[in-house]
């Protein structure tokens, strides 16, 4: 079974993050590691790689730093990989990375099965996987946190994680696009002969020209970054004073009629 | 010279995710509780941590003891009793690889790399630290045999290895006291071998250490590593490797550690209208801490690397363990100092350093011993 999984690079959340212009993060205090969602989505295509055999390639789209966290993917046993490297690709918003992602899986002949984590540290926006799949014209399954292949190699059943707990299994033909979630498995360690052989291994790296991608940067882009900011977190502590019992009072009042938790 | 290639920054990055994910919710547990949990030894050697000097064909990486104190030093970031267990793993491999037989790296050094097979190696006695020469415990050869007769003090992993490398006297009226040893392995199932656990230490409280009895031990021939009356001074070649990551990279890595609660309290902590950091001796301490670690820090780098490329230079060696150990404590030490009172509390996590940091100056060579090593060195005989 031949599966591509979409590995980002974010920023470690423990950095300090100033903002810079108004746009942007200032990126030489921060510290970059794999998207924890996309590690997820990197061990699932090793179990499925282990039991059913094919091989497992990452998909990449980021500047020449990302190359450390597709390495690591290397390191716990992904086969090679593709790395989108392109200002004008990084300048623009999902829909534009999502288009890069589409052209670069198309560059290496399609896939049968494409994972996603289901959505990034930094953006948050889970939009990556099903754009994709919109692209590809292919089914696709959100927050999955279990997934089968069918003996026959052409179908899956997924379970899907809902609120509060449920689960939701789906079965869906394969070829198909899968963001998934966190927990659905225990991410391997890279272990040391993965380290050593990762850095022989293929990793094509290519610009948007190569792969056919005309439309890129903000041109391309669907939204438009307005404003970038930290917001100020207030601390405000109510004290209410006087006579206990009318103390009491007040402060069930408020419990009930401003902040409505009782 | 000393900046790390891509793939040995992919090392150290490893091993710190390792460090991170597995040891920091269960090591003030152990710590507490002089325990050790087996399953992070299994772990890191399954990923490759252990014995990584040691050649491919024999179970290691084929990497250089460098790449070994960059994962040591890692692990001991986040805690150095789980950190000095991983050393005490292979803790006598390098006179296995250095001196040893085809049959004997065949058969012992496999398993130690894999996680599977526990070593020790066992020189230390009651009555003889320092001064090794001046060990009593007999290895008498008998046909095809030595009979091990002795006891040993202070020995990592007595109660729990599978092999020891024991250093033994075999020539016993020899006119020169240091040609009289040979380092022999003994399996711990032998019969005649006795250990008991040493409790209540101050510090790496979840590693294990131990006295043993040897009560007439028999071992084949076979076990002698090396040669017969040179366990001296292959002792001493053991130490220019194991004091590499077994020291210095446990040290660098214990005042990392340190330096990184130091460095996180004085921001966040207020005082005198604004978080510590602003008051300039806070922030002259801090310098310091940072100096003094950078500095033990190219100093064991160079040492490894010197080693790695054919160059053992003993006394840089030394300078190396001396002063990354001895940083440590100090490192540690004003750790907990710019903690104020909460910096004695466990709760804080950062006292553990402290306590660890001090047996570092003591074991594989005490700090003076070092220094009587760099002043022979230099000065030779006077
Ligand atoms: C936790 C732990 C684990 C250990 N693990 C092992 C192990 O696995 N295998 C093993 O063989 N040993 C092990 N040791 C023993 C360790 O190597 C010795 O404790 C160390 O070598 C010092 O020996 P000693 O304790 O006998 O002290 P001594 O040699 O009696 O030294 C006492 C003091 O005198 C000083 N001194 C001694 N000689 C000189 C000199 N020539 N000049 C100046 N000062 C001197 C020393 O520096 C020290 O300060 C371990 C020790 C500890 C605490």
């Amino acid at each position: 079974m031949k599966i591509a999984v979409c590995v980002k690079q974010v920023p470690d959340m423990e950095s300090k993050f100033t903002v810079v212009d108004n746009s942007r993060v200032d990126e030489s205090q921060i510290a970059f590691k794999m998207n924890d969602f996309d590690e997820f989505a990197v061990e699932a295509a090793l179990q499925i790689k282990e039991k059913l055999g094919g091989e497992v390639i990452i998909v990449s789209v980021g500047p020449e730093r990302i190359v450390k966290d597709i390495r690591q993917a290397f390191a716990m046993g992904a086969d090679w990989g593709i790395q989108v490297q392109d200002p004008q690709v990084d300048e623009g918003d999902s829909f534009v990375v999502a288009s890069a992602i589409n052209k670069a899986i198309e560059k290496i002949g399609g896939a049968d099965l494409i994972l996603t984590g289901v959505m990034s540290n930094d953006n948050q926006s889970a939009l990556t996987g099903i754009m994709v799949a919109d692209m590809m014209k292919l089914p696709h399954c959100t927050n999955v946190v279990k997934l089968e292949i069918g003996g026959d190699q052409k179908s899956l059943t997924i379970n899907r994680e809902l609120e509060g707990g449920l689960n939701e299994v789906v079965e869906m033909p394969l070829p198909a696009v899968l963001s998934i979630q966190s927990g659905i498995n225990q991410p391997r360690y890279p272990t040391l002969p993965g380290i050593m052989k990762a850095k022989k291994k293929r990793l094509d790296v290519v610009k948007a020209g190569d792969i056919g991608l005309s439309e890129v940067g903000k041109a391309a882009s669907k939204t438009e970054l307005v404003k970038m900011f930290i917001p100020v977190s207030e601390h405000k502590a109510e004290i209410i004073q006087g006579d206990p019992k009318q103390a009491a009072a007040a402060l069930v009042n408020k419990l009930k009629n401003e902040v409505k938790v009782i | 010279m000393l900046e790390l290639t891509a793939e040995q920054r992919d090392i150290k990055q490893a091993a710190r995710e390792f460090a991170e994910k597995e040891f920091t919710d269960i090591a003030r547990e152990l710590d507490a509780n002089e325990k050790f949990d087996d399953n992070i030894w299994k772990k890191a050697g399954e990923l490759g941590f252990l014995g990584m000097f040691i050649e491919e064909k024999y179970g290691g990486a084929g990497l250089g003891h460098f790449e070994q104190c960059l994962v040591i030093e890692e692990f001991a970031r986040v805690d150095t009793g789980i950190a000095q267990t991983m050393v005490a793993a292979y803790f006598g491999t390098q006179l296995i690889k250095l001196f040893g037989t085809e049959e004997q790296k065949q058969k012992y050094l496999p398993p130690v790399c894999a996680g599977k097979w526990r070593a020790g190696m066992a020189s230390t006695e009651p009555d003889a630290g320092s001064d090794v020469a001046a060990i009593t415990t007999t290895a008498v050869k008998n046909g095809d045999e030595y009979v091990i007769s002795g006891n040993k003090m202070f020995i990592s992993n007595a109660n729990i290895a599978d092999f020891l490398v024991v250093l033994c006297v075999t020539d016993p009226q020899n006119k020169k006291k240091h040609d009289r040893l040979s380092t022999i392995i003994v399996e711990t199932d032998r019969p005649g071998y006795e250990a008991n656990k040493l409790h209540g230490k101050l510090s790496i409280r979840c590693s294990d250490t131990g006295e043993v009895v040897l009560k007439d031990v028999h071992v084949p021939k076979e076990n002698l590593v090396g040669k017969e009356g040179k366990g001296f001074y292959q002792l001493m070649d053991f130490f220019n490797r194991a004091r590499l990551d077994g020291g210095g990279a446990l040290a660098v890595g214990t005042a990392q550690g340190a330096f990184e609660k130091a460095v996180n309290h004085v921001k966040k902590r207020k005082a005198f209208g604004g978080p510590l950091g602003r008051l300039q001796i806070v922030q002259a301490k801090i310098a310091e801490m940072a100096t003094l670690i950078e500095a033990g820090r190219s100093l064991l780098y160079r040492a490894a690397q010197k080693v790695d490329h054919g160059e053992v230079d003993h006394a840089l060696i030394a300078m190396a363990k001396w002063y990354t150990c001895e940083i440590a404590v100090k490192v540690a030490d004003e750790a907990i100092q710019l903690h104020g009172g909460y910096g004695i509390l466990q709760e804080y996590n950062v006292e553990h350093y402290w306590r660890d940091a001090k047996v570092l100056e003591i074991f594989e060579g005490t700090k003076e011993v070092e220094k009587v090593l760099i002043g022979k060195s230099i000065l030779g005989k006077v």
